[in-house]
């Protein structure tokens, strides 16, 4: 009886927990190029969601509808890159990573004027209805979830791993000076993973909301308990990245569960916080990481 | 033989400070010609120059007769120049023959690519034994054979190497010098910067010796080898010239020193 | 400070004025409210300036410290019928505490993180304040909060309450000054540029983030209660993550190195939200916040206060900037080095030290000494070690085996700016300076390790702050003149040319009054005119009694100057003794021009 209620509540959780993994695996693939945190990866998802949903409604195919929302989050991603980033990669880093918070608040304030407070939703992509696992009852819509979940990881495996792009991506972080001298233009390549993790986001947006529905305000919780993820990867690692969201989204349904839907958001920023706590008093940082001024050659 | 890199004049540095002034030198084709000097004098300036990674105030590069100076990194490699940086900035994460694979980032052919990768192994078979292992792992002389491959996997016309020597051990700096030679045999062109002046010259053709920021010789490099001026540039001696600063100096702190053990001194202190 | 006292006046004159002229345009209660709510917002974005602009902390959760004064205010004062200010005074010393708590570990680590932890805290006790009812009243909150009161004085009029809210926002402004005109000023703008350096000077990198962070929290607290005693009334949704943007929001226009910018900001954020409540557009608030934060951060990022101070600068400059010099430097313009080495010490001795990074043995077993008063140098071919090994001496990488004694006393597990604060002054070979800051203040800075830079006497301005700070400012000045540059101090290094840049490091080094300087290539970049004027300069400084190690490549200066040259080559020591005994060395000769390998011209 325990068992059956623990995965009617771990499953739901874990598929929740897709979205904050590829969430997490955006502010990775950004700050690797960039050394900037996206506020604004959490947003993407937002308006996937939205945006499909609000289509649909006028009549779009649904399958339309999905690929219009994923064109619209990578184009968006590639215009704050271009437009807020690009002009001041130069400047500090907290003062790139607060131009991303206003790109967030902007694009969170234009939802909730254009779309509305009311949620809006999409029908299932194979229908509405049920299936079973382990006891659990879970509407089919998970198999979608998981299922562009592991494709999208496969796809960035392999975009990574096999083209080009992907490998000057990769050099890009571990190497920059030698991946120039490659040949390798790292400008553009943001503009690129930029586009990526905007497009990856709105997709997973998109396909979440026929379980959670879509609304303007959706974009913060799931940004900062995606970067819960990242960061437990140190913001390097995609692997870990991934597993950690997951992580958090079934930490959170279990403590939804289990204790109460009202403490379940202090349990996860609770294990953020002691995380950081745990790190910051037993490793000390400061001996190598000390940064030097920019009259570096 | 024609030159296939031209250096002309060329005045370059990091924001407000120039480090190379006025720096004429050529390479011609099929030659390896040796940059000497001491620390500090500009050599891996001058070569980050060529490579577009380094503001040029004035002067030129030009390249089979074309000037490079003001194209990206990306079209410089085009045209077919390559450098193996200092201390080889491999991608430590990445196996070898993605490693390889980076090399010819700016080519996309993919054909060339296998050929070219093939050509890598057959030059260096400790490689094909090691491709599927990240570059971290292997050894220091592994390392430079990889950075040496990788850079030839652009099919450059002109290679320009960094302080191969660096951090190798004896035995490794023969090898690669071995192979460096095999690469004129096959028809490569090499711009040599080495702080270690009797390998280089071993096997150099001509050579430059750099002088805070300028030539201060230019000779073959049997004249070089033997040459005090170029014993002088590193350690200084008697008859360098810059013997007399350092007497200066000296004689300078003497005088100090003799004055403040003279007691009828009074110091002013504030 | 006599120099500032022009711009500090007419801003405290245009604050008196506009504080006062305000009620009297909008004198109706709807008005005076908003008045109310500006200033105390600026109360906390005076704090939030501090933390955001001067230490870099993009603190997300800033409004969690309000949230805490909020509530302790209210609670303290319906519940258990407190006075007013010691409820807020409860609130702040909560507030630093836990901020204190947070800030401690996480500030320890690289990047981001304090912003996010920041956050959590923030939501977290957002989510208490809705689950622990019969405490805080739960989503109801608690009401019938009463009004201010001072000194058992109730202040039963709102404009009364207006005019000492923005008496604490002036209080909260003259701290902010305080602290900007101080070493912990200096040492906020030193991190921002460059750690290495501002670590080179004694500086102690964590604990100055620490205290803005406290400070700010302590302030937002202050901001809390003052809100909650005009809304009289405090519940969850009062302090959210919207407060928090609005606060950066609020500094970003204002301008991010401004105190007083923070209070315009303040203004101008709670005036535009009440325009747009005018207008009937509450809804776009947040897309214009956001705006204004991403087109003043592109195009304007010095924000209103650097707008006023450009205008300012353009109606007062009297054109003629001053040209630096050189002049024959001054003997013995400085103190005596404050703590000299007996002669014949070993003043620092390396110990059979060993670094190695990963197979790569950058340092071998390296021993040597450089004796007290004595110049020693360091040489050695292109990865021979030195740079390691200098690093090792100076605290900013860890030896693997091996001591470090300076004075007997060992060093090689200390930080980089304890070794500083021990008497231990070092140059960068790729110059390190503060750019952010003119050539006083850079050359002052040196001068950390003697103040004390606690914040409370900081921010009140102590008889002790205020001798520290004449005392540097003199220092200073007679550090410049020994190096010999002139008409420099109220230049930024930036504007001055590379070799007097370098003069600016070295009289930097020099004001930590060092018994022992660390030179690291002072001559790179130098033509043969400048590295001569060096060479003199550093025999000047063995003169006073300062030891100094400099590593180096330039021969000329070497030879020339050192008592003991250490040769390295593969990570190990191959030679240690007089100049030209080392230069004849075999094996010197050998590592520097290379071993005979191949005697065969090709």
């Amino acid at each position: 009886m325990g068992l059956s209620v623990f995965f009617q509540l771990l499953l739901p959780g874990l598929t929740t927990g897709c979205v904050y993994a590829l969430i997490a695996l955006g502010f990775v693939l950004c700050y690797s190029v960039s050394n900037v945190i996206n506020m604004a990866q959490g947003e993407f998802v937002m308006l996937g969601g939205l945006l499909a949903a609000w289509l649909y409604t006028k009549g779009v195919p649904l399958p339309l509808a999905i690929l219009a929302a994923t064109l619209a989050g990578a184009l968006l991603g590639a215009a704050q890159e271009r437009l807020t980033l690009a002009p001041v990669r130069r400047t500090a880093q907290f003062i790139q990573i607060t131009i991303t918070l206003g790109v967030a608040v902007i694009l969170r304030g234009l939802a909730l004027i254009f779309f509305g407070k009311e949620p809006f939703n999409l029908p299932g992509f194979s229908g509405n209805g049920v299936f079973f696992l382990f006891d659990a009852i879970l509407p089919v819509q998970t198999l979608w979830v998981w299922g562009s979940t592991v494709l999208l990881l496969l796809a960035l495996y392999l975009f990574l791993q096999r083209t080009d792009t992907g490998r000057a991506v990769r050099a890009c972080s571990i190497n920059p000076l030698a991946a120039r001298l490659m040949g390798v233009n790292a400008d553009q390549l943001t503009l690129v993973v930029f586009a990526v993790a905007g497009g990856i986001g709105a997709l997973a947006g998109a396909v979440i909301t026929p379980i959670v529905l879509a609304n303007w305000d959706a974009g913060f919780q799931y940004g900062l308990k995606g970067f819960i993820g990242a960061i437990m990867g140190g913001l390097r690692s995609p692997t870990i990245a991934v597993v950690a969201g997951l992580g958090v989204g079934a930490a959170e349904s279990l403590a939804a569960g289990y204790l109460s839907s009202g403490w379940k958001d202090a349990i996860v920023y609770g294990l953020l916080l002691a995380f950081l706590l745990v790190r910051g008093g037993v490793f000390v940082f400061g001996r190598a990481g000390l940064t030097a001024g920019t009259a570096d050659r | 033989m024609s030159a296939l890199l031209e250096i002309d004049g060329l005045v370059a540095g990091y924001g407000r400070t120039q480090v190379l002034h006025d720096v004429t030198l050529e390479v011609r084709a099929g030659e390896i010609v040796a940059l000497i000097g001491a620390n500090g004098a500009g050599k891996s300036t001058l070569l980050n120059a060529v490579m577009g990674l380094v503001s040029i105030a004035a002067g030129d590069i030009r390249f089979a007769g074309k000037s490079i100076r003001r194209l990206p990194t990306a079209a410089i490699v085009r045209e077919g120049l390559v450098q193996v940086p200092e201390r080889r900035q491999l991608f430590g994460s990445m196996t070898v023959e993605e490693n390889l694979r980076m090399g010819a980032f700016a080519f996309r052919d993919r054909s060339r690519i296998a050929t070219l990768m093939e050509q890598q192994f057959e030059q260096f078979p400790i490689l094909r034994e090691r491709r599927r292992q990240s570059a971290s792992t292997l050894s220091g002389g592994e390392q430079q054979m990889l950075a040496i491959a990788r850079a030839m996997m652009s099919a450059p016309r002109l290679m320009l190497l960094d302080e191969p020597s660096l951090g190798l051990a004896p035995l490794f700096v023969t090898r690669i010098f071995d192979q460096i030679k095999a690469l004129r045999q096959n028809g490569g062109t090499i711009l040599l910067v080495e702080q270690n002046a009797r390998v280089a010259l071993s096997i150099a053709d001509r050579g430059y010796a750099l002088e805070s920021g300028r030539i201060a010789v230019a000779a073959s490099a049997a004249e070089l080898l033997y040459n005090p001026h170029v014993q002088d540039a590193y350690l200084g001696g008697a008859g360098s010239s810059s013997r007399a600063m350092e007497e200066r100096i000296r004689a300078m702190r003497r005088a100090m020193q003799a004055n403040a053990a003279a007691p009828r001194q009074s110091i002013q202190v504030t | 400070m006599m120099r500032r006292l022009g711009p500090t006046t007419l801003a405290l004159a245009a604050f008196a004025a506009l504080v006062s002229v305000y009620p009297l345009v909008m004198p109706s209660s709807y008005g005076v409210g908003i008045g109310i709510t500006a200033g105390a917002m600026a109360a906390g974005s005076v704090g939030f300036v501090l933390l955001l602009g001067y230490a870099h902390q993009l603190a997300l959760g800033q409004a969690g410290f309000c949230m805490i004064g909020g509530y302790a205010s209210a609670i303290l004062t319906v519940r258990y019928h407190w006075d007013p200010v010691p409820a807020l005074l409860a609130g702040v010393v909560v507030s630093t505490a836990i901020a204190w708590i947070v800030a401690v570990p996480i500030l320890k680590l690289r990047g981001f993180v304090l912003a996010m932890g920041s956050l959590a805290l923030h939501l977290m006790l957002i989510v208490f304040a809705y689950e622990m009812q019969p405490l805080t009243g739960g989503a109801l909150g608690t009401y019938g909060v009463p009004r201010f009161a001072l000194f058992g004085f109730v202040l039963t009029t709102d404009l009364a309450y207006y005019f000492v809210i923005w008496g604490i926002v002036l209080l909260f402004v003259a701290i902010g000054l305080n602290i900007d005109r101080s070493c912990v000023g200096r040492a906020l703008k030193a991190i921002a540029v460059s750690e290495v350096a501002a670590a080179a000077v004694g500086i102690d990198i964590v604990r100055h983030k620490v205290q803005m962070f406290v400070v700010a929290a302590a302030m937002a607290s202050v901001s809390g209660s003052l809100f909650v005693h005009f809304l009289r009334a405090m519940d969850p949704s009062v302090f959210g993550f919207a407060f928090s943007l609005n606060l950066i929001t609020a500094v970003i226009i204002g301008g991010l190195m401004s105190i007083w910018g923070a209070a315009i900001g303040a203004t101008a954020v709670t005036a535009l939200r009440e325009g747009l409540r005018g207008l009937s557009l509450p809804m776009w608030e947040s897309v214009i916040m956001g705006a204004l934060t991403v087109i003043v951060l592109l195009a304007f990022p010095r924000g209103i206060a650097g707008f006023i101070g450009k205008v300012f600068a353009r109606l007062s400059g009297d054109g003629s900037a001053p040209r630096p010099s050189l002049i024959e430097p001054v003997a013995s313009a400085l103190p005596p080095c404050a703590d000299r080495g007996r002669a014949g010490e070993a003043l620092l001795e390396v110990c059979a030290v060993s670094r190695a990074f990963g197979s790569l043995k950058a340092v071998s077993d390296v021993s040597f000494t450089a004796p007290a008063g004595a110049i020693t140098a360091l040489i050695g071919p292109n990865g021979a070690g030195k740079t390691t090994l200098f690093n090792l001496i100076c605290g900013s990488q860890p030896v693997d085996s091996g001591t470090v004694l300076f004075r007997g006393a060992p060093i090689e597990r200390l930080l980089p700016n304890e070794i500083a604060s021990r008497g231990i002054g070092r140059t960068f070979q790729n110059l390190q300076l503060f750019d952010n800051m003119s050539v006083l203040d850079n050359v002052m800075s040196g001068r950390h390790r003697f103040h004390t830079s606690a914040v409370l006497p900081v921010s009140i301005h102590t008889l002790r702050v205020r001798r520290d700070e004449d005392e540097a400012s003199r220092i200073a000045r007679e550090c410049l003149r020994f190096v010999g540059l002139r008409d420099a101090e109220t230049l930024l290094p930036g504007e001055l040319a590379f070799g007097h840049q370098r003069l600016v490091e070295v009289a930097r080094a020099l004001a930590l009054q060092p018994t022992l300087l660390l030179m690291d290539e002072p001559a790179s970049g130098l033509n043969d005119t400048e590295t001569e004027r060096l060479a003199g300069l550093i025999a000047r400084i063995a003169m006073l009694g300062i030891t100094v190690l400099l590593v180096e490549h330039d021969m000329r200066l070497v030879m020339g100057l050192a008592d003991t040259v250490v040769v390295m080559h593969h990570g190990q020591k191959i030679a240690e003794g007089l100049p030209d005994r080392v230069r004849a060395d075999s094996a010197v000769i050998a590592a520097y021009l290379g071993a005979e390998v191949d005697e065969r011209v090709a």
